[in-house]
């Protein structure tokens, strides 16, 4: 007998109602691959096991047992979105959108700024970016705004917090 | 005879060390920078409080940061008094736009939106002003009292009940869960590994730290704080943002203005006793792990309803209705401290950042403290009410000049900032950019946590709760050779445990409850959304 792929995995994945994906199983089937990925991979690759004179337990008895609970949770979170599913419309407004992408892009961009351009520069192109982003169309009033702001914290933290805030590898010199 | 003569010298030592101790943390609070903390956190919380979308975990958070090169009294001062204004600041935005700026204020929206629309904005403020600080103050007393005999008692714990103890406080995870026990539950099991991280405590040996030198200290605290609760509200505050097109406001404005009336004298006094209940309510609401502001704000309005001589006017611009929610959501600021500072567990979000500020100036909560840094616990208790007269002040000017200035805030200068804010921060607790890296991945897994519904809150009491656990746990086995019997021998642990159990099934039967309510509720067509679970 031939297996029917597209439909074990229609039913598999989508919700009852044919209205959306069925999110508790995939979250439940991706979350017991990473409490899989923990047990046989990562405790034992990760977790320097020296059994000391003793010592009751070796380090990786708890690793082992908080995985163990969390591999049946999301047994537990399978079995649920099997007979009780969410509905597709509880996730509302948290839906991914392209802004969504290019703030995770602006983290991730602002990362690296820290390291090259230092705080202050990336603070304050990081302020206008996203000052923009949230649609205030005033670019003299964004920048000044964003300027002010990012010199104050530089401030407060570097004269009153004694914190040495990174100057970047290009701007190391300049102040 | 003998008997209460002991009681007697045993009650007179404990007062006169309790004064003693008083005077001493009296001094030691009563600076000018420490008053001036409290000023200033009571102004930066009701502030955050008054932002509908600003959370009170992401106050106390971005707060955190510019605590580190604080004195350690100065430092709590500041963030006890940023929580009070920021429980306090929800009421703002709650009777102003019929929007709650914190959950906890969902229940003064009821009546105090009511009076706004009949013109009565002012009395309404100035009612949660009032109730705000009377029911903290109750509380705040009382904790004072209690706290010491409290930690003397807790000084007699062993490792096991410790472990049961911490076992118990696990419990508060339960209760945190959200609409979802499993995603709760998973939430709290991703907290206990991401606390693995790092060096083993007993063994010296290191986990997941995959050679990493940053990460043989563990993942810090704060980065990850931060991370988890500041950086997907700006994520979703953006996508809202856009969603609307335009110029985004935080919400509509309400043309109501708070100087239309005052209270009067008898009104105040009409209200007193619910004040003084709420108080109490909040006491006991706040002592219990997991509980927190909002349950105490409903259980004290719907004590209140009962206790009026005019029911029919709660929901509909009852003035004691705004008294009964205000003062039981405040009363449990100083209620939350006491299960952290007697046995070291936070009770809820708030004080497991507290926990984080306590470790960060090398300090362990816990009855020891009480007997080492002495000053220090009853320098704070000074704080505590030193935030009930800020809160009184600083939301009288709050009410006349900046309430209806806050809640106009547009979010697309709000949280930019508060991005910059998070950078600064998590940098300055170590000066290490790797820290920067930990609070933006952390913003991210946040991000997608909210995106799959999975509350942040019992990851964040997981973190903290689960090297207690640990510790607790293989000190006990280490004792006993690795027997497990030594966790039931002692009649202490055995206490917690009956403790545990009983709080399983309430939140078991807590959850039933609350699902066949919105089973009924669905054919209505009500979206049952309890905005408190997802967004302390």
């Amino acid at each position: 007998m031939k297996l029917n792929w597209a439909k074990i995995m229609e039913r598999l994945f989508r919700l009852p109602d044919g209205k959306g994906l069925n999110r508790d199983v995939i979250l439940g089937l991706g979350l017991l691959a990473f409490s899989l990925l923990i047990l046989l991979w990562l405790i034992p690759s990760g977790v320097e096991v020296q059994q000391a004179g003793g010592m009751a337990v070796t380090p990786t008895f708890f690793p082992y047992g908080v995985t163990a609970v969390l591999a049946v949770l999301s047994l537990a979170l399978v079995v649920k979105g099997f007979a009780a599913p969410s509905s597709a419309e509880s996730a509302g407004e948290k839906k991914f959108s392209l802004a969504v992408v290019i703030i995770i892009l602006l983290l991730l961009a602002s990362f690296y700024g820290l390291e090259y351009l230092g705080m202050v520069p990336t603070g304050i192109l990081a302020v206008i970016l996203l000052v923009r982003l949230f649609n205030y169309r005033n670019w003299p009033r964004t920048i000044i705004f964003a300027v002010v702001f990012v010199l104050l914290l530089f401030f407060f933290f570097e004269q009153v917090a004694q914190v040495d805030i990174p100057r970047g590898v290009w701007f190391d010199d300049l102040y | 005879m003998d008997t209460l003569l002991s009681a007697w010298h045993a009650v007179a030592d404990y007062v006169v060390t309790y004064g003693a101790n008083f005077q001493k943390g009296a001094l030691y609070f009563f600076t000018f920078k420490n008053i001036l903390a409290i000023f200033g956190g009571v102004t930066i919380g009701t502030f955050c409080g008054a932002v509908p979308g600003m959370t009170i975990t992401m106050a106390v958070a971005l707060t955190l940061p510019f605590t580190f090169t604080m004195e350690p009294l100065t430092a709590l001062s500041l963030l006890s008094a940023v929580y009070v204004g920021a429980i306090y600041g929800g009421s703002i935005s709650a009777i102003l736009l019929n929007t709650p700026g914190t959950p906890a204020a969902a229940c003064t929206c009821m009546d105090g939106f009511a009076l706004a629309q009949k013109g009565q904005a002012g009395k309404a403020l100035w009612m949660a002003n009032y109730a705000s600080c009377v029911g903290d103050l109750t509380s705040t007393i009382i904790v004072i009292a209690i706290c010491p005999l409290l930690g003397g008692i807790a000084l007699y714990f062993k490792s096991p009940d410790f472990f049961a103890l911490i076992l118990f406080s696990i419990t508060i995870i339960g209760s945190l869960c959200g609409n979802s026990m499993i995603k709760g539950l998973i939430a709290g099991v991703l907290g206990f590994l991401a606390a693995t991280v790092g060096m083993d405590p007993f063994a010296g040996s290191e986990r997941f730290t995959f050679g990493s030198l940053e990460l043989t200290k563990g993942l810090s605290f704060v980065p990850l704080l931060i991370g988890l609760f500041a950086i997907p509200e700006v994520i979703l505050q953006l996508n809202r943002s856009r969603k609307m097109g335009g110029r985004a406001l935080i919400c509509k404005v309400n043309n109501v203005s708070p100087e239309d009336s005052k209270l009067s004298w008898a009104e105040f006094k009409g209200s007193f006793r619910h004040m003084l209940r709420g108080g109490i309510v909040g006491l006991i609401l706040g002592i219990i792990p997991g509980l927190g502001a909002t349950p105490s704000a409903f259980l004290s309005y719907e004590r209140a309803k009962r206790a009026s001589k005019h029911p029919e006017l709660f929901g509909k611009g009852s003035l004691e209705g705004v008294a009964a929610a205000e003062s039981g959501n405040n009363a449990v600021n100083g209620a939350t401290l006491v299960p952290l500072l007697t046995l070291g567990i936070p009770g809820d979000i708030i004080t497991a950042v507290m926990l984080g500020a306590f470790v960060i100036f090398d300090l362990k909560p816990g009855p020891l403290l009480f007997l080492q840094h002495s000053d220090l616990i009853f320098g704070l208790f000074c704080a505590l009410i030193m935030c009930d007269i800020a809160l009184r002040l600083v939301g009288g000017l709050f009410i006349r000049y900046a309430a209806k200035l806050t809640t106009r805030m547009p979010t697309s200068l709000i949280f930019p900032t508060i991005l910059v804010l998070c950078m600064f921060g998590s940098y300055a607790i170590n000066t290490n950019l790797f820290d920067v890296g930990i609070m933006l991945v952390f913003g991210l897994v946040g991000y997608f946590m909210a995106l799959l519904e999975i509350p942040a809150i019992p990851f964040l009491i997981a973190f903290v709760l689960a090297p207690m656990l640990e510790n607790g746990l293989r000190r006990s086995l280490a004792v006993s050779n690795g027997d497990p019997m030594i966790l039931l021998q002692s009649p202490i642990a055995w206490v917690f445990y009956a403790m545990t159990i009983l709080a399983v099934v309430s939140i078991i039967r807590m959850n039933l409850k609350r699902k066949a309510c919105k089973s009924e509720e669905a054919p209505r067509g009500k979206a049952d959304d309890d905005p408190i679970r997802h967004s302390v």
